[in-house]
């Protein structure tokens, strides 16, 4: 018998279902769907031949794709992707590259069902973006595991023939392993060496201290008189060290490349648009382009809910557009034909004709997004970078204070002394530390329900004091719901209204669909939507409007009228999320608060008033532009929005936060995305910034220490070049278990949710 | 000492075999995907029987 209280998932069996529901979210419902569906798959539709045509690349007999997908950490969503090959006919090689979130196929010419694969990917929201074969970028990854791989096997073997030697063996076999040992060090220093020597030189061009300036010159040092000393016949040889000291280093590297390259990833313009071609009519021919290809004169087909992905002129009779991206509301506006409607503006109407006027690439929308790839110098200086650079240059200077003035311990010794230093002392573990510490608040953020996409964000979370937030979307739903003065309606007229607005995507029809739930609907004859008025249809022979009335600062109403006679009038009022008002008397007490948002003003005012703003910490009306002036003048440290036309804003403060209702090009222009939707979290998230904080410094102090204290052996010889290649990564480990153990309240965060 | 002469060399050639290996693996996309592939072999395949010429079968 079921848990009454525990409905499990009926495809993933792990996440409690929705109420009312058998599945725990619409992913889940796709891929049951698809799996559990036994009949035949459709032919290959004419979607299918164009997208193939635009996107596929022929290979091997058969014929590719790849697309950009949003990161996937679904367990049960990967399940059932990897399934995808069994109920797809002709699907192969389907391979999902993480590090470069791209998702990649196949299908044998002539079968090629891209449209089915991305319908899948839409409902999984993973948001498919078809690559064409000049837009695919070849993978670094591959190169970087070469390199490790093919290192560890070289390091491996040098240390196999160096083991004999350390253990006794003499002679002629002896000078034979060495010479082994050599011949298997050339690669090693001629190819898995070269970055470190690129990073050397670069920052050596640019006057600047880098961590690999002590690495390259101990390399160079080494391999340089280790292959003398060989050539001389001695055995003062360092070659094992050298290759195992290098391995370890290309392997950490390659760690926390890889943590920051996923968290720092910059959105391109076909990010926005929700489908990968436009209808267009070419010169008298319908055909089907990509955004980018749009030409000035075509005409562009447009249905609800697409994005305009150019400029150009209305030739329909009118259309109600949304301006989300400028303004942030999602309230319609009307156009007429003739009007010009900017790329970026969302189409409400069924159905819209446009002719381009300009080249897609050069709307202010392209341009706004282009914005987001210059991120603003949110870099900084770092504490463990300037300590890196003051233990590198002390390294140095210690080394070459060695060669001038302590000449009476013979080349060798000075040579051997200062090898073990600039290997132990290699301020590795200081720049090790911190990303580390990142790495752990990362999870624990993630557990509290934000995703960490610019890791640098915890140390200016360190400091906040001041918060700004957007209204819509962000303190509010974004939807507008029944006010309490509404009379209580029933379920008859509410299968009416709905059945009404069900061929309308206008916000106000989305909200009641929203809000008032799965109702059956009531078959509806002539059903038709009148832009700037509501819609009517008659039910069973009877003529019925829905008509919206005029709004106020905090109000819009609804009518239902029966053949011209008014039933009832549904006042409407923007849902604000339940937590809101206790989220703002929390942070009120600790933090200053204000409120930015491109809604009307007398609507901002009046939200703000009740909810406990400051009126000269509240500012409306604003666009994109007009919301970064305002954050000038107000200078928070955080900033909280969701909709697109808050991207530049989301660039300028110090810390920015998309919610999780968020825009996709919000969520990819902030530095944390919220995706759990409780706003409560974020007095956790500082807490988390403040405690990281302090392992950051645990961490760095015990670097610190650990340094002063080998580095002080290895200039006294009583570090054997080996041996210090061994401590420096057992030093590292030692600052992985500070960072594993954490501090109390971090393990506290770690298990709350 | 002559033992040494021939296990050594075939010690590098087994090494040398292992990283040409390793070569093929990583430049034919082996690495690429870590989800997926260990997913697919834990499941079990659905096989679609043809009726009339599995219709005795006892499962």
């Amino acid at each position: 018998m079921e848990n009454p209280t525990l409905n499990l998932c009926r495809f993933c069996l792990s996440a409690a279902a929705r109420p009312g529901d058998t599945y725990c979210c619409e992913g889940c419902r796709t891929l049951d769907g698809v799996h559990r569906d036994e009949t035949p798959a459709p032919d290959i539709s004419p979607r299918d031949l164009e997208m193939t045509r635009h996107f596929g690349e022929s290979r091997k007999g058969g014929v590719s794709f790849e697309c950009h997908v949003d990161a996937l950490s679904c367990e049960a969503c990967l399940q059932g992707l990897s399934r995808l090959e069994e109920r797809i006919p002709g699907l192969r090689d389907l391979r999902w590259d993480r590090q470069r979130s791209v998702l990649s196929f196949a299908f044998p010419e002539g079968q090629s069902r891209p449209s089915m694969v991305g319908q899948i990917l839409d409902h999984l929201h993973m948001n498919p973006r078809w690559l064409r074969s000049d837009q695919k970028v070849p993978s670094s990854e591959r190169t970087r595991l070469l390199r490790l791989g093919l290192t560890a096997g070289l390091a491996a073997n040098i240390m196999l023939f160096a083991a004999p030697v350390y253990t006794g063996v003499t002679g002629e076999l002896r000078t034979i392993f060495e010479w082994i040992q050599f011949v298997l060090f050339l690669p090693v220093f001629f190819w898995s060496a070269r970055p470190i020597f690129r990073t050397a030189w670069v920052s050596l061009k640019l006057h600047q201290i880098s961590v690999d300036l002590p690495l390259a010159i101990a390399f160079i040092l080494g391999s340089v008189f280790s292959t003398l000393s060989l050539m001389r016949g001695g055995h003062d040889i360092y070659f094992d060290s050298l290759a195992g000291f290098l391995i370890l280093i290309l392997w950490s590297r390659s760690l926390l490349d890889r943590s920051l390259s996923q968290a720092l990833t910059t959105p391109d313009v076909s990010h926005f648009f929700d489908k990968p071609l436009f209808e267009i009519v070419r010169k008298d021919e319908t055909t089907t382009v990509p955004w980018d290809r749009l030409e000035i004169d075509d005409v562009l087909i447009l249905r609800a809910g697409d994005r305009v992905p150019a400029d150009g002129t209305l030739l329909s009779q009118a259309a109600e557009i949304e301006t989300a991206w400028m303004t942030g509301e999602r309230h319609p506006r009307l156009r007429l034909k003739g009007s010009l409607l900017q790329a970026g503006v969302r189409l409400l109407s069924p159905e819209a004709r446009i002719r381009v006027t300009g080249h897609p690439h050069e709307t202010e929308f392209a341009s706004l997004v282009r914005t987001l790839r210059h991120r603003g110098d949110k870099l900084g200086g770092n504490l463990e970078g300037h300590l890196g650079a003051a233990l590198v240059i002390l390294c140095l200077a210690v080394t070459a204070g060695m060669f001038l003035f302590a000449s009476h311990l013979g080349f060798a010794e000075i040579l051997r002394r200062s090898l073990a230093l600039l290997i132990i002392a290699c301020p590795c573990a200081v720049s090790f530390a911190a990303p580390l510490a990142r790495a752990r608040a990362n999870r624990i953020a993630h557990r509290l329900g934000f995703w960490v996409r610019d890791p640098r964000v915890w140390d200016r979370l360190v400091g906040v004091r001041h918060i700004a937030f957007d209204k819509t979307g962000t303190l509010t739903g974004g939807l507008l719901v029944p006010s309490p003065r509404s009379p209580m309606i029933d379920d008859q007229w509410k299968r009416i209204i709905l059945s009404l607005e069900n061929i309308s995507r206008h916000p106000v029809a989305e909200s009641l669909r929203r809000i008032w739930g799965r109702l059956d609907l009531y078959p509806v004859s002539d059903a038709r939507e009148i832009p700037g008025s509501g819609v009517e249809g008659r039910i069973e022979g009877v003529l019925y409007q829905v008509r919206g009335s005029k709004t106020t600062a905090q109000r819009a109403s609804i009518d239902l009228i029966r053949e011209g006679t008014k039933i009832l009038e549904l006042e409407l009022q923007d849902d604000v999320h339940p937590q809101t008002q206790e989220l703002l008397s929390s942070l009120r007490s600790k933090y200053k608060i204000s409120l930015i948002s491109g809604d009307r003003e007398d609507r901002v005012h009046a939200f703000g008033l009740t909810h406990g703003f400051q009126p000269e910490m509240m500012r409306g009306g604003l666009d994109p532009q007009g919301k970064v002036r305002a954050l000038a003048e107000l200078q928070p440290d955080v900033y909280i929005g969701d909709g697109t036309n808050d991207l530049p804003a989301l660039q300028k403060v110090p810390v920015s936060v998309a919610v999780s209702a968020a825009a996709l090009e919000a969520q990819a222009a902030a530095d944390l995305v919220m995706f759990d939707g409780d706003l409560r979290k974020l007095e956790d998230l500082i807490t988390l910034a403040r405690e990281t904080r302090k392992l950051n410094h645990r961490n760095l102090a015990f670097a610190l220490i650990y340094n002063f204290m080998a580095g002080t052996a290895a200039v006294l010889g009583l570090i054997h070049p080996l041996a210090a290649a061994i401590l420096m990564p057992l030093s590292s480990l030692a600052l992985l278990g500070s960072t594993l153990w954490g501090t109390v309240r971090l393990r506290l965060l770690e298990r709350s949710r | 000492m002559s033992i040494i002469m021939i296990l050594a060399p075939l010690a590098l050639l087994l090494a040398l075999a292992f990283m040409a290996a390793f070569l093929w693996a990583t430049k034919s996309g082996q690495w690429d995907d870590l989800d997926l592939p260990p997913r697919k072999m834990l499941q079990e395949p659905t096989i679609k029987k043809d009726r009339d010429e599995h219709e005795d079968d006892e499962y």
